[in-house]
């Protein structure tokens, strides 16, 4: 070190720098491996080694809590994954599905709409989940700059340390056990939950002054629309059956017009919930904001016949290679099923759900 | 003749220095203009000062102080935006429903307590749940200023004036601390809401 | 543009590469034109005070200047013929002109000052007189204060009474004027610089140093730990003492003049450092702010230690004018005459150290707290030195002077008397702040302390164990340097040193900084100044 050139202890220094920080900003990150499990969600669809699916879903907690691709490869053999994020708005799903196309060209995107009526930035956690994730690119930062509320700062992002350093002070046990490696969470985008809480009562809807969806979001949904017709992809709108936030009419009323202007399939799952065989005394675990283990396979099954026979989607349970990835895939769902059962009969409610019981 | 003189100054300096000590010691806001508020106290102290005060209002030993700005008003009950919810449950009693609607991944939670005739969400604070919104359920209940479901447009300008913030069909009256607002359809009024401002507003 | 946000760092980034890239002829230019744009993100309204204050002065000290030239090349001329009672008369004339210009700028750029900065603080006087009469009130005008005004005009006035005096000839160019005026890192808290030590060195023009660049980052580096490790962090516990002086009595109030003196030193001191690393970056030296005030070893000595160049700058500027005025000069006379010689020549000197002290405290800010917090100043140096004759018989009774533990008791006393006149400027309120000293005698609730009424604060254990870490380093450093300058002390050393301290204090400015959501961006407590 004493003889080496100038240029060279400095540049030296700054590798040491940045791998120090580079180490620190992976420790200080949170890792959302054993609480808000939602936050884990966007960075797995990297970590997949077949990114070659049939159905791409993108959305919010409607489409990561009611789908199930284990259900959609089982029935259907449909292989689907889904790019969910907690209160995903519609440009973070824009800039997902944009991100999505580089590494594959699914033959089918679905959508869930209720993230039009939010025509901006709700929550920085939010941005946060849905960002964090994805690896940096034109694309992302793109997604950050349609996403950020007021008071962040776009630095943040590409470094995430300058976000997250005060948490040096709450590091866990969780912060060093995941420093490289994360488990999976997910089964292709779907997070479990097996526990029930019935539909007691749900509040009766709010008037609104307006019930138009801002231009913002139009605009969104036709870039979407553009992207996945520039790409010969099938784009089908949705709306999960859940109950509550409420789906107005004048709303869905807008979505069926957008949906035959352009061409696109939109279904309105609420009001199939008979057909699918919903009942909200055993299909939610929040009484009525989300399908639990029961009703997303129930509301699987469902889509997926329809997927198939709208899209002919060929099924892939005869390619064997396809077959054993799945195989897989089904035995951890089934164990992680399990699991849940297991862990509810002992503590009566889920353990990675837990900080919200606490709440109560 | 130079005595004079110098109780003349001596009378000056005494009376400079009386109105120096007048405002030095009497004028709390001498400095507000210059002050960056980095020092200050923020207005969001005052309003959690308010909220301690209504809290300890169901105890009758001490008379209610007058309320100002828009709140409701239910069975004696005062419900106002940003009250500490407690103390307003236990004086109203059990609610005739009672939804919980748990934010998407996170901590939060929006709670719904439903009585007859209206109903109204909290939000949690440091574990401490507040008055997030109210609305009117039906024509049986009424803003303190007479206000119900079903009034015109005219009754609501004659309440409350025109001074009112209009976006689409809703006609919006905000305190600072609370909005309330109005949707009118076809001269009828369909809904009532008093809310915190759009700002600190989710969803 | 604050010092500690994304944008500042991105643009003095921006600005050292430039610079360096620039030939040395226009590096000026580019200088000048990075104080505007700086300038610009606080308003442009901000941009036009600033320029009318340049411009002002940039004619009368050119006037002034040819003044001085016509004066000269008159008596060349004239030597022969004219005799010296003609040379004075001439010189007198001249310099009449001179003053009517020097008053008219003064009055211009002050006034811009004085409007902006105290008419609301005029108003709010003038109502509460008007409250006891049950008079009318007068309502408040919008005025922001323009950034640095307070920092910029004096450094104009400093600049056109030197050349009013002589001391160097006005810089002819308007742009390099301009830039000495507007130059950036320091027109938001000083330092205050003369334009004899400055100017020369803006136009200069300068390569690339590695030395200066190294230091300069070093120094920018350090400012930061200081701003954002201690001040921003300890400045939570500051604000939820003083701003409930119901709640926090007794002992809390010492506890908030302690944590504030840190806040405040960490803060000030900090930003200086950035100011001076920046400076040092681009191979110019500002005068240094602080020589570790808080190791003084009385008022007087802290007043020469803290913020160094304000104190030049009144004793220059404003005690010097005001004790060899006509006016001093006659009270200074008339004193003697009434109270005898003892006394009487002490009357001229403390009405001008009164004068000063007002003034240093009115410029701090525009209210009664920072009017009294300067003569409590004032006061403490007076008295002080008026004991001297007692110090003087103790120490030679009592051969102390030179023990260490004696020593201590100085700083110590030194130290907690400028944090207790400080709080003025904390509770920003005259009443409220005496009403707080007497609690703090009178309250006696130590107890409290040890029963976790620290962790109420605002500040967690993590923050305490930050702030005693970030103290000791910063006492550490503040030690190390009575022996002399801790960077050349550091640059001695083998580099793997240096620059595993370069690293660790920038990896701990970014960890452990206050900074980002969930802390308030805090300006710097001198921008507002």
């Amino acid at each position: 070190m004493k003889k080496a050139k100038k240029p060279v202890k400095l540049a030296v220094t700054a590798i040491i720098t940045i791998a120090i920080l580079a180490l620190l900003q992976n420790l200080l990150m949170p890792k959302y491996m054993t609480e808000i499990l939602e936050g884990a969600l966007i960075t797995e669809y990297y970590r997949e080694e077949n990114r070659n699916h049939d159905v791409i879903f993108i959305g919010d907690c409607e489409v990561y809590e009611n789908f199930s691709p284990v259900t959609l490869w089982q029935e259907y053999g449909i292989t689907s994954f889904i790019r969910g994020s907690a209160q995903q708005l519609i440009w973070h799903s824009y800039y997902l599905l944009e991100e999505t196309l580089k590494y594959e060209k699914p033959k089918v995107v679905v959508f869930n709409v209720l993230s039009m009526k939010y025509d901006k930035p709700q929550k920085e956690a939010y941005n946060r989940m849905a960002l964090d994730g994805m690896p940096l690119s034109l694309t992302k930062i793109k997604a950050i700059q349609a996403s950020m509320m007021e008071d962040e700062k776009f630095i943040t992002y590409i470094f995430p340390i300058l976000r997250y350093h005060s948490r040096w002070s709450e590091l866990t046990s969780e912060d060093f056990k995941y420093l490289f490696r994360k488990d999976k969470i997910t089964h292709n985008g779907y997070l479990m939950r097996v526990d029930v809480k019935p539909v007691t009562t749900i509040p009766q809807a709010r008037k609104l002054a307006n019930y138009e969806f801002s231009d913002i979001c139009y605009e969104y949904l036709d870039k979407m629309t553009r992207l996945c017709k520039e790409n010969g992809i099938e784009l089908v709108l949705i709306k999960a059956p859940t109950l509550y936030p409420h789906w107005y009419d004048e709303w869905d009323k807008q979505m069926e017009d957008y949906a035959e202007e352009n061409g696109l399939l939109y279904i309105n799952f609420l009001k199939y919930t008979d057909e699918i065989g919903i009942d909200y005394q055993t299909d939610t675990y929040d009484a009525g904001l989300h399908l639990n283990l029961s009703g997303a396979e129930k509301l699987s099954r469902y889509f997926g016949r329809i997927l198939k026979e709208k899209f002919s989607l060929p099924d892939h349970r005869t390619n064997e290679e396809l077959s054993r990835g799945w195989a897989a895939k089904g035995v951890r769902y089934a164990e992680e099923i399990e699991k849940q059962y297991a862990e509810l009969e002992e503590y009566g409610y889920l353990k990675a759900f837990n900080s919200r019981r606490d709440e109560e | 003749m130079k005595n004079g003189k110098i109780i003349l100054i001596a009378a000056a300096v005494v009376i400079i220095a009386a109105v120096v000590m007048v405002a030095v010691f009497g004028s709390d806001r001498g400095n507000l203009p210059d002050n960056p508020g980095n020092v200050n106290a923020d207005s969001s102290n005052n309003a959690a000062d308010n909220n301690n005060e209504n809290g300890g209002n169901d105890k009758e030993q001490d008379a209610p102080k007058e309320r100002t700005g828009y709140f409701f008003e239910y069975k004696g009950v005062q419900i106002g935006i940003n009250d500490e919810a407690a103390s307003i449950l236990e004086a109203l009693g059990e609610p005739m429903h009672y939804f919980e609607a748990p934010s998407c991944a996170f901590e939060g939670m929006d709670k719904i307590y439903s009585y007859s005739g209206f109903e109204f969400t909290t939000y949690t604070k440091d574990n401490v749940d507040y008055i997030a919104s109210i609305v009117f359920l039906d024509d049986t209940v009424t803003t303190r200023e007479g206000i119900t479901l079903n009034a015109s447009l005219e009754d609501i300008e004659t309440a409350y004036g025109n001074d009112y913030e209009k976006s689409f069909n809703r006609y919006s009256y905000s305190d600072g601390n609370c909005v309330l607002s109005f949707i009118v359809e076809n001269n009828e009024v369909v809904s009532v809401e008093y809310a915190l401002p759009a700002d600190d507003q989710e969803g | 543009m604050l010092f500690t946000s994304y944008n500042f760092i991105l643009f003095l980034l921006a600005l050292f590469v430039l610079y360096y890239i620039t030939p040395k002829k226009y590096q000026w230019l580019l200088l000048l034109a990075a104080g505007f744009f700086f300038y610009s993100f606080s308003g442009w309204d901000n941009v036009a005070y600033i320029t009318v204050t340049i411009a002002a002065t940039y004619f009368t000290a050119v006037k002034i200047g040819q003044l001085y030239e016509k004066q000269e090349s008159y008596l060349r001329e004239n030597k022969a013929s004219l005799t010296r009672e003609e040379k004075k008369a001439y010189k007198e004339k001249i310099k009449a002109y001179q003053k009517k210009y020097l008053l008219l700028c003064l009055f211009f750029d002050l006034g811009i000052l004085a409007v902006l900065k105290y008419t609301n603080f005029m108003i709010s006087n003038i109502n509460s007189v008007s409250r006891l009469f049950n008079g009318r009130e007068i309502s408040f005008l919008d005025i922001a204060l323009p950034m640095g005004i307070s920092f910029y005009t004096f450094q104009a006035v400093g600049y056109l009474v030197d050349v009013y005096r002589g001391k160097y000839p006005p810089e002819k160019n308007i742009g390099k004027f301009a830039l000495f005026v507007s130059f950036f890192p320091q027109l938001i808290q000083g330092p205050i610089s003369r334009f004899d030590d400055l100017g020369k060195q803006l136009y200069s023009g300068h390569s690339f140093d590695f030395r200066n660049v190294s230091f300069g980052i070093e120094r920018i580096l350090w400012g930061f730990f200081k701003k954002l490790v201690i001040a921003d962090r300890i400045l939570v516990g500051v604000k939820t003492i003083t701003q409930d002086p119901e709640t926090y009595q007794g002992i809390y109030v010492l506890i908030g003049m302690i944590f504030y003196a840190v806040q405040l030193y960490a803060d000030f001191t900090g930003g200086i450092d950035i100011t001076i690393g920046i400076a040092e970056v681009l191979g110019i030296k500002l005068k240094e702010n602080f020589e570790r005030p808080f190791f003084s070893k009385s008022t007087a000595e802290y007043w020469r230690r803290w913020h160094i160049t304000m104190g030049t700058w009144f004793r220059d500027y404003v005690f010097y004018p005001v004790s060899i005025s006509n006016v001093m000069m006659k009270v200074s006379k008339f004193s003697r005459e009434k109270f005898g010689e003892k006394i009487g020549k002490r009357v001229p000197v403390y009405l001008s150290s009164i004068i000063v002290w007002f003034a240093t405290g009115i410029w701090h800010g525009a209210s009664w707290n920072f009017v009294v917090w300067g003569l409590l100043n004032c006061l403490v140096i007076v008295v002080s030195q008026e004991f001297e004759p007692f110090y003087a018989w103790f120490h030679n009774k009592f051969n102390v002077r030179d023990k260490f533990l004696f020593r201590v008791f100085q700083v110590g006393r030194t130290f907690l008397l400028m944090s207790a006149i400080r709080m003025l400027d904390v509770y920003r309120n005259v009443r409220v702040t005496f009403q707080m000293y007497g609690s703090l005698l009178t309250k006696w609730n130590i107890g409290e302390v040890f029963n976790g009424a620290l962790m109420k604060l605002g500040l967690d254990k993590s923050d305490y164990i930050v702030l005693v870490f970030g103290i000791i380093i910063m006492i550490t450093v503040s030690l190390a340097q009575r022996s002399g300058s801790v960077r050349e002390k550091l640059y001695a050393r083998p580099d793997i040193i240096r620059y595993a301290a370069y690293v660790g204090l920038f990896v701990s400015i970014i960890v452990f900084g206050a900074y980002g959501i969930g802390y308030d961006s805090n300006q710097f407590i001198y921008n507002q100044f």
